[in-house]
């Protein structure tokens, strides 16, 4: 795979320990067809050079990247969710798939949303609206250039045009799912490293996608949410 | 995480951002936010904008998300207890106030793109701008956009609802250059929830995503514009 040397792996993760996340599988979609690729953001991670083929195959089908993640993890984690708190939110549709550092040496979180069901997804299907990942873009876009500290998205796929057996059939008050992969960033310190995430997504009514997004290091706030629970 | 938290807070603010769901798991250790949903740009200065229509209380509306921000960092604040000294936890979160309000006079500065002169001069500009603003006679985005560098361009009057404003920001710097092509425009870039679903449309029902690379062209334009000169 063309890696530039500007690609540096570091699935620092792994050393917080199996409490933190649990391996997943992503779905199997139907297709994949990529609609948008952050062509600035891959150049800055050194992913800029991945054939089409190549881009499909790690962020539709999610197959690892070199010395990285060797499995997508769903991350746990905890928290409140309009005040209420909820011990066991978890990655509910996304997963972490790979770390990544920056030209600045941060290390990124490539995360995703839209890519399947896992052991958070409760009622949930696990999918994205590829309208979901469209407006994902249009905000970390519009944000990252108004200068707000924001993930970024990474990539959109469109993973399915209607639904099929290998989708799950749609619940009947739920839009299509997407896939979308965020990237965000963020900067080692003392209580933990920044964090970014990478999306994919695709159509809406039925349409479904898949993003990832870039984004700074999500392991503080895992951490945080281990020390909660002892 | 204080200090940065509050920054970004003034930073949804001066962009007239709306995130929509505010909960403690949707922003980083780093202070950096993710998962955009239901977001929304807010066209008028307008505090109880709110974004997710299923929001009834308006908890996470425009004007409310400082707050909600600080409440999530109470919440981090309350699991550190755990290991650390309540006393260092609670002296940490009483920087938010102070943070936040420097972090709104300098996103303001600079959205407008003058040179901040101090807190008294920089308070009484903020609040001469917000007066004028929340009379909703003009947007957010084209306000800023007409007064960059701090003096009035284009043909549009701000006659007595910025009367303070005109008088006080005469006194203010310009930061940069208004050299790039962007500010000549006849209209500011703006992420306002027509176009939103006007870009949609397109892919929706023709498969026309030419509108979308449009705009992420537009919106990183923009950024180019308002990069804080070197």
């Amino acid at each position: 795979m063309p890696c530039t040397s500007s690609y540096r792996p570091d699935p620092a993760i792994l050393e917080l320990g199996g409490a933190f996340y649990d391996p997943v599988q992503p779905a199997d979609f139907p297709q994949a067809i990529t609609r948008f690729r952050n062509d600035r953001w891959a150049s800055e991670v050194g992913l800029a050079d991945l054939s089409p083929e190549e881009w499909t195959r790690h962020f539709g089908r999610f197959e690892p990247l070199p010395d990285n993640l060797p499995q997508p993890l769903a991350l746990r984690y905890h928290g409140h969710q309009f005040r209420v708190y909820n011990p066991q939110i978890g990655d509910g549709r996304g997963f972490l798939f790979a770390q990544v550092r920056d030209g600045a040496d941060r290390l990124l979180d490539l995360g995703t949303k839209g890519s399947g069901q896992t052991p958070y997804s409760r009622f949930g299907d696990g999918r994205l609206t590829l309208k979901g990942g469209v407006r994902e873009i249009l905000a970390t876009e519009m944000l990252e250039a108004l200068g707000v500290q924001t993930s970024r998205t990474f990539s959109l796929i469109e993973t399915a045009s209607r639904w099929s057996a290998t989708t799950s059939p749609p619940r009947p008050d739920r839009p299509s799912s997407s896939g979308c992969s965020t990237v965000t960033s963020g900067s080692a310190r003392s209580s933990g490293s920044p964090i970014s995430k990478m999306r994919t997504g695709s159509r809406s009514s039925p349409t479904i996608a898949c993003a990832t997004t870039i984004r700074t290091w999500s392991g503080a706030r895992e951490a945080v949410a281990g020390c909660w629970r002892r | 995480m204080t200090r940065e938290a509050a920054r970004l807070a003034a930073s949804y603010i001066a962009a007239g951002f709306v995130h929509g769901v505010l909960n403690t798991d949707n922003i980083a250790i780093t202070a950096e936010s993710f998962d955009y949903g239901p977001w929304r740009w807010t066209p008028h200065w307008d505090g109880g904008f709110t974004a997710a229509y299923f929001d009834h209380a308006g908890l996470y509306a425009f004007g409310r998300q400082p707050e909600a921000i600080h409440w999530n960092l109470v919440q981090l604040g309350s699991c550190l207890t755990l290991t650390e000294d309540a006393e260092a936890l609670q002296s940490a979160l009483d920087a938010y106030i102070p943070a936040f309000q420097e972090g709104l006079r300098h996103a303001i500065c600079g959205r407008l793109g003058v040179v901040p002169r101090g807190i008294d001069p920089d308070t009484a500009l903020l609040a001469a701008i917000e007066s004028g603003l929340a009379k909703r006679g003009v947007t957010i985005d084209r306000f800023f956009f007409d007064w960059r560098g701090g003096r009035l361009r284009g043909g549009a009057s701000y006659g007595d609802d910025f009367a303070e404003f005109r008088s006080l920001v005469a006194d203010y710097q310009p930061a940069g250059g208004i050299d790039h092509p962007y500010w000549s425009d006849a209209d500011p870039c703006s992420m306002h929830i027509e176009e939103v679903e006007a870009i949609w449309s397109a892919i929706d029902a023709n498969d026309d995503w030419a509108p979308l690379e449009a705009k992420v062209a537009a919106i990183r334009r923009m950024g180019e514009a308002l990069k804080p000169a070197e």
